[in-house]
C-alpha cells in the first residue's frame, strides 16, 4: 500500500450526536474524529463515556440524532449495517450457537446472493487457516474454550473482506497471559492485512500496546485524539492525564508566579522554579495550577546532597515491584506514588526529598484543565 | 478412610433409591396392570382378542356399541395438532414482540398475563357457551381449540417470552452485520436459540389437546368422538364400567402410546440447552 493511500481519511465522523432519550441526554455529543486508511484506532475511555455508542454508530446499528458520518465520501448515516462492508467483533464474540464453527464463518458470506460453493468453502478455509483454527471447524461453540471463541468471532468479522474491522472490548473476556496473546495476534493480523480497525477498550495498556492512535473520550466527548506516546508524555487536559498510565500521574495544587524568565510553581510545601519557556503563561486563566508528574519521572539524591528545586514527601509505605520500588508517599496531604529504581535503599516511614525531570513534567491550569506546558 | 466414606455413599444412594422405588411404584403398578390385563383374559391367559375393537367394523360388547376407533383416533390427533400449531403460531411471535420492543402498555400487558393465566378454565364454562353460541362456533371443534389456547396463551407468551429474554441483544446484532435481514435473523438466528422452548410449548400444547375431556364433551354436544370420549363411552350411565376390564385396558394403552412416542422423540430437544457462544 502506498504512503498516499495510507494517509487518506477514510471515516469521518462530523459533528455526531447520539440521544436515546430525544435531546434530553446526549451519549455523544458533537463527536469530531477522523480516521485514516490503515490505522488502527483505539476508543479508550471509561464505561459510560460513549466510545461503545460510537462503535454502534460506525457499524449502523444505531444512527446518529444529528451530524454526518462519512466512510470515504460517502455520507453513511442512513446505511444499513450489511451494506457498509463492515466486520464486528463482540464483546460476547455473540457466535451462533446452534451453528458449527464452519458455519458461523460461512454464515456472513450465505447472506451474499450468488457466492458459489466452492468459493464459500475455499474463503472459510482460508481464512480459518489465517487464524490458526482449521482443526475447529467442526466444533460447536459450546465446545470452545474463551480464546477458541474469539478467534472463531474473527474469523467470521474478517471474512467477507471488509473494508473497516470493529472490536468491541475483544478481549475483556479472557485471562491475562491469553490477552497478551491474543493482541499480539490481532495486531499482526491487522498489520498484514492492512485493515482500517477500530477497537473499544477501557483498558489503556490494551490501547496503548494494539493501537497506532488513540482517542480518549469522556462524556461523550473526545477529549484528546494521538498517538500513544504523546497521548502519555503531552495530555491534552487533567483527564487525559490522570487516565493514561498505571500507576497514575501525580498532581501537586499550586500557585505560579513569573520571575524574570523563571516561573516558580507554589504550594505551603515547595517551591519550584521552571522555565519560563516551558509554560504558556498567557492562556492561564488565574494563578492556580496543576503540576502533574509520571511516578518514574522523579530525581533521587543522596541524603547530604540535595539541592533545591524538590518536593518534600513522606514515605507511608513500600511496594517492591522486583525491579524497581513503588513509594506510597504524601506531599502535605496530596498522595504521590513514585517508582524508585533505588532497590536496596530504605525509604519506608522517611521524609524526603526528591527532584523533578523537568522536561517531562506538565502544567496545567486547574480551572479550565487544559495542559499549558510548552515542550 | 476414603474407602469407607465412598461405602457410606453407596449406602445413603441405596436408601434414596429405595425411598424413590417405592413411590414410583404407585405410577408404575397401575401402567403394568393395564399392559398386562390389555393382552390377557379375565381368567389370565394370554389373549389377542381385547383389541378386536381396532379391527371389527362395528364393535359392540354387552349391547354397547363404540365409535370406530381409528376415526377417534385420527380427530383426536387433528384436535392436538392443531391445538398446538395454533398456539406455537400465536406465541412466538407475540413473545418476540413482548420480549424485544418497548410499546405503551407493555407493563400493564405482562401483568394481565400472569394474572390470567391463573384463571381456572372451568369457572367461564358458562361464559364460553355463550361467546361460542354468538359466534356460531357451538359443535365446532375449531371452536373448542379456540378456547384452549385462548386460555393457555398467556402462560405460553410468558414462559416463550422468557426463552426471547435469554438470547442476547449482540446475537441478533452480529446478524444484521453480518448481513442477515430481519426476518433471516429471526428464522435463521433467534428461532433455532429458543427451540428447546418452542418445543416445550409444541409438546405441552398438544398433550393438553389430546388429553382433552371436559370442554369437548360441553361445547360438541352429543358427538363428539375423540380418543378420551371415546375411553369414556366404555362407562355406561351410572358411571359403571359397560365393557369388559380387557377392552377398557386396550383402548387405554391405545391412547397412552402416542404421548410416549412423542416423549421418546423430543427428549432430547426438551432437555437440551443451548450453551456456549455467549459468555456474560
Amino acid at each position: 500500500m502506498s504512503e498516499q493511500t495510507k494517509s487518506k481519511p477514510l471515516i469521518r465522523l462530523e459533528n455526531v450526536s447520539k440521544s436515546y432519550d430525544g435531546g434530553k441526554t446526549y451519549a455523544i455529543q458533537n463527536f469530531n474524529l477522523t480516521i485514516n486508511q490503515g490505522d488502527f484506532v483505539a476508543l479508550l475511555g471509561p464505561s459510560g463515556c460513549g466510545k461503545s455508542t460510537t462503535l454502534m454508530l460506525l457499524c449502523g446499528l444505531y444512527r446518529p440524532t444529528e451530524g454526518n458520518i462519512y466512510f470515504g465520501d460517502r455520507l453513511v448515516n442512513n446505511v444499513e449495517p450489511k451494506n457498509r462492508n463492515i466486520g464486528m467483533v463482540f464483546q460476547s464474540y455473540a457466535l451462533y450457537p446452534h451453528l458449527s464453527v464452519y458455519e458461523n464463518i460461512a454464515f456472513p458470506i450465505r447472506q451474499q446472493k450468488g457466492v458459489p460453493k466452492n468459493e464459500l468453502d475455499r474463503r472459510v478455509r482460508e481464512v480459518a487457516e489465517m487464524v490458526k483454527i482449521t482443526e475447529l471447524l467442526d466444533r460447536m461453540p459450546g465446545q470452545l474454550s474463551g480464546g477458541q471463541q474469539q478467534r472463531v468471532a474473527m474469523c467470521r468479522a474478517l471474512v467477507k473482506n471488509p473494508n473497516i474491522l470493529l472490536l468491541d472490548e475483544p478481549m475483556s473476556n479472557l485471562d491475562a497471559r491469553l490477552k497478551l496473546e491474543i493482541r499480539d495476534e490481532i495486531k499482526k493480523l491487522q498489520a498484514d492485512l492492512g485493515l482500517t480497525s477500530i477497537i473499544v477498550t477501557h483498558d489503556q495498556d490494551e490501547a496503548m500496546a494494539i493501537s497506532n492512535k488513540i482517542a480518549v473520550i469522556d462524556d461523550g466527548i473526545v477529549q484528546q485524539y494521538a498517538d500513544p506516546n504523546s497521548l502519555y508524555d503531552m495530555p491534552k487536559n487533567l483527564f487525559v492525564a490522570s487516565f493514561i498510565g498505571s500507576p497514575p500521574m501525580n498532581f501537586l495544587e499550586g500557585e505560579v508566579e513569573v520571575f524574570g524568565d523563571k516561573v516558580k510553581f507554589k504550594n505551603d510545601q515547595d517551591d519550584i522554579s521552571l522555565p519560563l519557556a516551558m509554560v504558556d503563561v498567557d492562556r492561564l486563566t488565574s494563578s492556580k495550577v496543576t503540576l502533574g508528574a509520571r511516578p518514574h519521572h522523579f530525581i533521587f539524591y543522596d541524603d547530604q546532597d540535595v539541592p533545591g528545586n524538590t518536593v518534600r514527601v513522606h514515605v507511608e509505605y513500600v511496594e517492591p515491584l522486583g525491579k524497581e520500588l513503588l513509594l506510597k508517599c504524601h506531599s502535605g496531604t496530596t498522595p504521590v506514588r513514585i517508582l524508585s529504581p533505588l532497590t536496596d535503599r530504605e525509604f519506608e516511614g522517611k521524609d524526603i526529598r526528591v527532584g523533578l525531570q523537568r522536561s517531562m513534567i506538565n502544567i496545567f491550569d486547574s480551572e479550565t484543565g487544559e495542559n499549558i506546558t510548552i515542550r | 478412610m476414603l474407602i469407607k466414606k465412598r461405602e457410606d455413599q453407596v449406602k445413603g444412594a441405596w436408601r434414596y433409591i429405595f425411598l424413590l422405588s417405592i413411590f414410583s411404584l404407585i405410577i408404575v403398578i397401575p401402567y403394568a396392570w393395564l399392559v398386562a390385563r390389555a393382552f390377557t383374559t379375565n381368567t389370565g391367559e394370554f389373549t389377542l382378542s381385547n383389541w378386536s375393537f381396532m379391527w371389527k367394523e362395528t364393535p359392540y360388547f354387552r349391547g354397547l356399541v363404540l365409535p370406530v376407533v381409528w376415526k377417534s383416533f385420527g380427530l383426536s390427533l387433528l384436535f392436538a395438532s392443531g391445538t398446538a400449531i395454533l398456539m406455537l403460531a400465536l406465541t412466538i411471535p407475540t413473545a418476540y414482540a413482548i420480549s424485544r420492543t418497548k410499546f405503551p402498555g407493555r407493563p400493564l400487558l405482562t401483568k394481565l398475563m400472569i394474572i390470567l393465566d391463573a384463571f381456572p378454565t372451568v369457572a367461564l364454562l358458562i361464559g364460553f357457551f355463550y361467546v361460542l353460541n354468538a359466534f356460531g362456533l357451538m359443535n365446532s371443534y375449531f371452536g373448542v381449540i379456540l378456547i384452549k389456547v385462548g386460555m393457555s396463551l398467556p402462560g405460553t407468551i410468558w414462559l416463550m417470552k422468557s426463552f426471547f429474554d435469554h438470547v442476547p441483544w449482540e446475537l441478533e446484532w452480529a446478524a444484521i452485520v453480518d448481513g442477515a435481514t430481519r426476518f433471516k435473523t429471526f428464522t435463521k438466528i433467534i428461532i433455532p436459540v429458543v427451540k428447546p422452548g418452542a418445543a416445550v410449548i409444541l409438546i405441552n400444547s398438544f398433550l393438553s389437546g389430546w388429553g382433552e375431556y371436559i370442554l369437548l364433551n360441553l361445547f360438541i354436544i352429543g358427538k363428539s368422538t375423540t380418543m378420551s370420549t371415546f375411553i369414556g363411552m366404555t362407562l355406561n350411565n351410572e358411571g359403571k364400567i359397560a365393557v369388559p376390564f380387557g377392552i377398557l385396558a386396550a383402548a387405554s394403552l391405545l391412547y397412552v402410546i402416542p404421548v410416549v412416542i412423542l416423549f421418546s422423540i423430543s427428549q432430547k430437544t426438551l432437555l437440551s440447552v443451548q450453551q456456549g457462544g455467549i459468555k456474560n
